[in-house]
């Protein structure tokens, strides 16, 4: 009887020893496995990171030597020495605030009506999310063509129309609410997730309010808008972050003209540092955006807590 | 057991590649060719398919006559800057290549270019003297960025056949009789035609239905008439920009004029709608392009009947220059190599057939004066017409005067505040000067000196 508890116990321990080795073999397999995502974050973009804070705070040229400035590169940013750190970022704020909420309401009435329950709902889809697809360079030359203010497309509809023609992408005014218009034909990628969003929405709430005798409207105000929040504020936040980084349509549509009218921040900073290879500056112009961003997304967030419903939150 | 150890391998595998990824090539082969250490070197330029055949050619060429210099070729057709910013930044860039006027000068003053002063002032065969006026760049006092390595300079375009229907006087082609401005504009008036037939000397014509114009030019090229006027872009003591000088504001206004007032010339917009200015002349809808002399390539090509004249002139006949330079890398591990491609590159005979097509001009003297020479490029056609010999290889060696990018430091960042400027004044918004007055404080505040002419 004794000899069977003693081997018993025995067996306990040496599992027990046992398991913990296999749970160390585990843990580090684990970290091998996890290990080219933590190496490809440490090289490509911490370590990176890293350097260019230290290089915003240089002289740096490219291949001359770095003298350390300290902060002066952020200091001429901001005491004005600079001719084009404001008029950018006014630019792209303008872009930003005026083009996140249009994409956001455009992409979620698209993917309201592509939720419809129509004939060719797979051909509706497809040729709204079509655009996302192309090229942003391509999609780029192709609306260059159309915004041409005399044999361009679009103000040979107006003239048909007889509606003001307008000088779009040539004019200082309207270049930016032109290049907001161009965006709206690429919002597919949201579209897609507001529509997985809606297929989330139970239909028995919509059955409830069809019972109390509610109407389209209170659907959509007391059940689609409200259960569908967070999408919403996912997108509004990627719209912020896309936003601010927006670089091919000026620098092949526009190239920051006229007038430095659509001179966007990420082209203004890449002028700097490949134009006039002042990259230590440059790294500062990126700090700081990356700082505008965060401050934008931090934001969000705190005003998320009002608006954005999360299920089994009990609200 | 044996998944893990395979597992294992892999892994380390990919790490291993990786690494790899990041490390440079530092093969350093110990060959040698005819009892000489073999050395490779690297030429990168920009340029079309064709020239980049030619630039092949001429790598070859050279390590022909030099067997132990292999010369690898970079074709940077797009973003070339960028690109090579990206090389310097990774210490791998080419030991030779072309830079664009500006990026060179500030290039050197960085000091990521090769002095090349060291070799003009040892070299027997290469030196200032044997070289046309305006073809070395300075950075500094007895310090060279590079040497053009192929001249361009500009002209007065026209398809000749638009003359001769209208009955016109063809463009002269001697600097003594060149165009005043008056002549220029009233040619261009009655080259400029309307969808109803009238031309813009007539009352009834319609600017904003042009079918032809009589000129266009390219509005980086602003500054195109102020040698003519007697001035520079910089003032006379260099020591700021001549944004109030009235002679200036005089010669760019003119060149706003064609456009705003007299309507003989599209604006920036509309030129979006003409074609290249080759097949723009070729297709009539321009009668004449005050352009650099590479476009005779494309003229050339496209079989028409074109002709050159001297630029119209407001004080004296000028033409401005604008070849790009060569240079070689401070980075360089063999400049004196570098330095017998550079002389190679330099020589006309190198890239002759792209001299004879009509996009380079030789920067030796000897190709301006030695009639056995001219005739080997200068009067080859298509790609040179009737009178180009007068027009613009005399123009160039007699009347040439560099763009202001040669001397201005800081110039990307200068004009970077001047053209938005004038994108006002090509729109007819506002007048030169009143553009210029609006940015003079803040252009002149990037005035950072002069370049020395020599």
């Amino acid at each position: 009887m004794q000899s069977m508890t003693e081997t018993a116990q025995r067996r306990q321990t040496i599992s027990k020893s046992s398991l913990s080795s296999i749970r160390r073999r585990e843990n580090w397999l684990g970290w091998l496995f996890a290990a080219p995502a933590i190496l490809g974050f440490i090289i490509f973009v911490f370590g990176p990171m890293i350097a260019s804070l230290w290089l915003s705070m240089t002289d740096y040229k490219v291949a001359s030597t770095p003298h350390f400035v300290g902060l002066e590169n952020y200091r001429n940013l901001f005491n004005g020495t600079d001719a084009f750190f404001y008029k950018s970022l006014g630019v792209t704020l303008y872009y930003v605030i005026l083009s996140v909420p249009l994409q956001i309401i455009v992409a979620f009435f698209l993917a309201i009506l592509l939720n419809q329950k129509v004939k060719g709902l797979t051909f509706f889809r497809t040729a709204f999310y079509l655009p996302t697809i192309v090229p942003l360079i391509a999609s780029s030359m192709v609306w260059l063509w159309l915004f041409d203010p005399d044999m361009g497309l679009l103000n040979i509809i107006m003239r048909a129309l007889h509606l003001p023609e307008s000088q779009w992408i040539y004019s200082e005014t309207t270049v930016v609410p032109t290049l907001v218009l161009m965006s709206l034909w690429t919002v597919g990628g949201t579209m897609v997730i507001f529509l997985a969003g809606l297929k989330d929405i139970p239909d028995h709430y919509y059955e409830a309010i069809e019972i109390d005798g509610g109407n389209a409207l209170h659907k959509l105000l007391y059940i689609t808008i409200p259960l569908t929040s967070p999408t919403i504020f996912f997108n509004t936040i990627m719209g912020f972050i896309g936003g601010f980084q927006v670089f091919v349509q000026p620098y092949v549509m526009t190239q920051g003209g006229p007038n430095n009218g659509s001179l966007f921040y990420i082209f203004y900073l890449f002028r700097e540092a490949f134009t006039f290879s002042n990259m230590g500056y440059a790294c500062a112009i990126a700090w700081v955006l990356f700082i505008v961003i965060m401050l934008f997304t931090f934001l969000l967030f705190r005003t998320s807590q009002k608006w954005v419903y999360y299920e089994g939150e009990g609200r | 057991m044996r998944v893990k150890l395979l597992l294992w391998t892999l892994c380390s595998a990919l790490l291993i590649g990786l690494l790899a990824g990041c490390s440079s090539d530092n093969s350093g082969s110990a060959q040698t060719v005819d009892g000489k250490q073999k050395v490779t070197l690297t030429y990168a330029s920009w340029g079309s398919t064709n020239e980049k055949k030619v630039q092949e050619q001429i790598a070859r060429q050279f390590t022909e006559k030099y067997p132990w210099i292999e010369v690898k070729y970079m074709h940077i057709p797009g973003d070339y800057v960028t690109k090579l910013t990206t090389m310097f930044a990774a210490n791998q860039a080419p030991d030779v290549f072309p830079i664009y006027k500006a990026q060179g000068l500030q290039w050197a003053e960085q000091g990521k270019l090769y002095n090349l002063n060291e070799f003009l002032k040892e070299d027997k065969e290469l030196t200032p003297d044997t070289l046309i006026p305006n073809a070395i760049l300075y950075w500094d006092k007895d310090k060279v960025a590079g040497i053009k390595v192929t001249e361009e300079a500009f002209g007065l375009y026209y398809n000749a056949d638009m003359f001769k229907e209208a009955g016109l006087p063809l463009p002269p082609t001697q600097a003594e009789q060149a165009w005043t401005w008056d002549q220029f504009l009233d040619t261009a008036k009655k080259l400029t035609i309307d969808n109803n037939g009238n031309n813009a000397t007539s009352p009834a014509f319609d600017p904003s239905n042009v079918k032809q114009y009589g000129v266009r030019f390219d509005t980086w090229m602003w500054h195109l008439m102020v040698p003519s006027n007697g001035t520079s872009v910089i003032s006379e003591k260099k020591d700021k920009l001549n944004l109030e000088d009235p002679q200036m504001i005089e010669a760019v206004q003119k060149m706003a004029d064609l456009i705003t007032v007299h309507h003989v010339a599209p604006s920036p917009t509309q030129s979006k709608n003409i074609p290249a200015p080759a097949v723009a002349l070729q297709s009539r809808k321009v009668a004449m392009d005050l352009d650099g002399q590479w476009v005779q390539l494309d003229l050339g090509q496209s079989g028409m009947n074109y002709g050159v004249g001297v630029l119209p002139k407001l004080k004296e006949s000028k033409t401005t220059l604008f070849g790009e330079p060569e240079v070689i890398s401070a980075t360089t591990k063999h400049p004196k190599e570098a330095w017998m491609f550079y002389k190679f590159l330099l020589d006309a005979k190198s890239g002759l057939d792209m001299h004879a097509s009509g996009l380079w001009m030789p920067v030796s003297k000897e190709w301006y004066t030695d009639p056995a020479l001219i005739q080997q490029w200068a009067t080859v056609k298509p790609g040179h017409p009737e009178g180009y010999t007068d027009a613009i290889m005399k123009q160039t060696l007699n009347n040439g005067v560099n763009s202001y990018e040669y001397y201005l430091k800081n110039s990307e960042k200068i004009s970077a505040i001047i053209n938005p400027a004038l994108d006002q004044v090509w729109l007819g918004k506002k007048t030169v000067q009143q553009a210029f007055s609006e940015i003079s404080a803040k252009a002149n505040a990037e005035f950072k000196g002069t370049y020395p002419e020599e």
